[in-house]
């Protein structure tokens, strides 16, 4: 699904973000993205959905070269990729139904297709109580609902989420990562970049871990699974 | 809240931009109708017949840069005199008023105001068979086109100085207004709007502002210019004189709610585009 050949990522004050990265997702996998800040977590979900541009190296999603993309062509990439970020970015101004429908209509669906979707979306979410409310009304763990049902309403392929649970409570947290691993049990691909290593712990999932821009060890449930060693050695 | 400080600002800029436009459509006017008013007399030999008077017509009449010929004889000479001693023409009985020459009136074509070709044409004037002498406010037409050139040129430096200044001043605004939906343009392009998609909204809000801010500054301009013409009535005669001080023409008008609405669509547009690229 994500495929990541030799690709390089050098910013323009000469800051070598990614360095030689090659890797792959397979479709419906769910990969775990670890490191420090500074790590490039961050820059290789951007480059995923083309808010960066690599300076070296092949990248392919969903069997399109998005290395070589026309900039007009990046919106029709980014409908089949759902984004969640650390800090929501909801519009405080609008309702949570209106945010959730907001990125259905960019699309151009209107009227009772966009009712229906948006209903259904936040009740896979289980939100609908909340769907007249205000963002800011919200716990952390609401809005970043909200911010997932977003993502969501589309029905992408992919799921990027950077530092989804970076501003919520432990409890929360996992909450949210279980509605994630949720989705990807009906299909989905996701790829979440955290630095939350006690969250990790808790999924038997592919994890990748970044350093300095290079990935340093990956690791499988398998391993991680049967050999407790390993896993202390990794992180 | 950013909106109406955007508006504000297209209004007050645009205000002063008209202004300068309604100044300098007036002082156009004056110099036009001071312009018209440029001629030539040549005074015409005693005793021509009437087809060597015709002749000398015709013959001024295909010289370049002359627009018109009057010819004044000497009983129209001898009435215009007495006219213009009015009430106290008494004290011209007893002259012989035939003395007064015949003579032409030679309204020129106003291009020759600006160029240096009166000169010329006073020269050739002369050499005329029938003509024995010429007059024309030879210091007064100089300082004239030195004042008109100046103030043609100087419009246009003026004028553009203050449309660079203006459509600074509003872009800015805009892009303060692009900035503070900056998270909502964020979201837009992170969901898989396309640039069409986030823009028109914004270059139609764009065009009301620009639009509205136009019409604003036209309402503002017009009170302003019936609050002057009403303080000041008689001295602005005065200066003006025959030229009434009149409001801006039609095309001048077209002309601000043009520049508003380019200045609202052109400012929301670069910075988008800025915006969108960063």
């Amino acid at each position: 699904m994500i495929h990541f050949y030799h690709v390089s990522k050098i910013y323009s004050n000469n800051i070598h973000a990614l360095d030689d990265i090659t890797l792959q997702v397979d479709r419906g996998e769910f990969l775990f993205l670890t490191g420090p800040s500074g790590a490039g977590k961050t820059t290789l979900l951007k480059l995923i959905y083309c808010e960066e541009s690599p300076t070296q190296g092949e990248i392919l999603v969903n069997g399109i070269n998005i290395s070589r993309i026309r900039p007009s062509q990046i919106p029709y990439l980014r409908r089949n990729i759902g984004i969640v970020f650390q800090d929501f970015k909801l519009l405080k101004d609008l309702t949570v139904s209106q945010n959730v429908a907001f990125a259905l209509e960019v699309t151009g669906i209107r009227g009772k297709e966009l009712k229906r979707r948006t209903w259904k979306t936040l009740r896979m979410v289980g939100l609908l109580d909340k769907m007249d409310e205000m963002p800011l009304k919200l716990s952390g763990g609401e809005q970043q609902r909200v911010a997932i049902a977003r993502a969501l309403i589309n029905n992408p392929p992919i799921l990027l989420a950077d530092e989804p649970t970076g501003n919520l409570d432990p409890d929360i947290s996992v909450d949210i990562i279980n509605l994630m691993n949720n989705f990807n049990a009906w299909g989905m691909t996701v790829v979440i970049a955290t630095h939350n290593i006690d969250l990790v712990r808790k999924y038997s999932k592919r994890v990748i871990r970044l350093k300095k821009g290079r990935t340093t060890d990956q690791m499988d449930p398998e391993r991680l699974t049967l050999k407790p060693e390993a896993e202390a050695s990794f992180f | 809240m950013v909106n109406g400080v955007s508006i504000s600002i297209i209004v007050f800029s645009l205000l002063i931009f008209s202004i300068f436009l309604l100044v300098l459509s007036n002082i156009n006017r004056l110099t036009a109708h001071w312009e018209g008013k440029i001629l030539v007399i040549c005074y015409v030999q005693d005793g021509l017949a009437t087809h060597e008077v015709e002749n000398v017509r015709k013959n001024i009449l295909d010289m370049k840069g002359v627009k018109s010929v009057k010819y004044v004889s000497k009983s129209d000479a001898a009435l215009l005199f007495r006219r213009l001693f009015g009430k106290q023409k008494g004290v011209l009985e007893g002259l012989d008023l035939s003395i007064l020459p015949a003579s032409f009136e030679v309204h020129l074509e106003q291009q020759l105001h600006r160029g240096q070709g009166l000169e010329q044409l006073a020269r050739k004037l002369l050499q005329l068979r029938g003509i024995t002498d010429i007059q024309y406010a030879r210091e007064w037409i100089t300082k004239l086109s030195t004042i008109v050139h100046l103030l043609r040129w100087g419009q246009w430096i003026l004028g553009g100085i203050l449309f660079l200044a203006i459509s600074f001043i509003v872009s800015n605004t805009i892009k303060l207004t692009i900035y503070s939906r900056r998270e909502e343009i964020e979201i837009m392009r992170l969901v898989g709007a396309t640039s069409g998609h986030i823009q028109i909204p914004f270059l139609i809000e764009g065009l009301f502002q620009g639009a509205s801010g136009a019409f604003l500054a036209l309402g503002l301009l017009f009170l302003l210019y019936q609050v002057f013409l009403f303080q000041s009535g008689p001295s602005i005669k005065a200066y003006f004189g025959p030229v009434a001080f009149s409001f801006l023409p039609w095309s001048s008008v077209g002309g601000v709610i043009s520049v508003g609405i380019s200045l609202g669509v052109l400012g929301s547009y670069m910075s988008l585009a800025r915006f969108l690229k960063a």
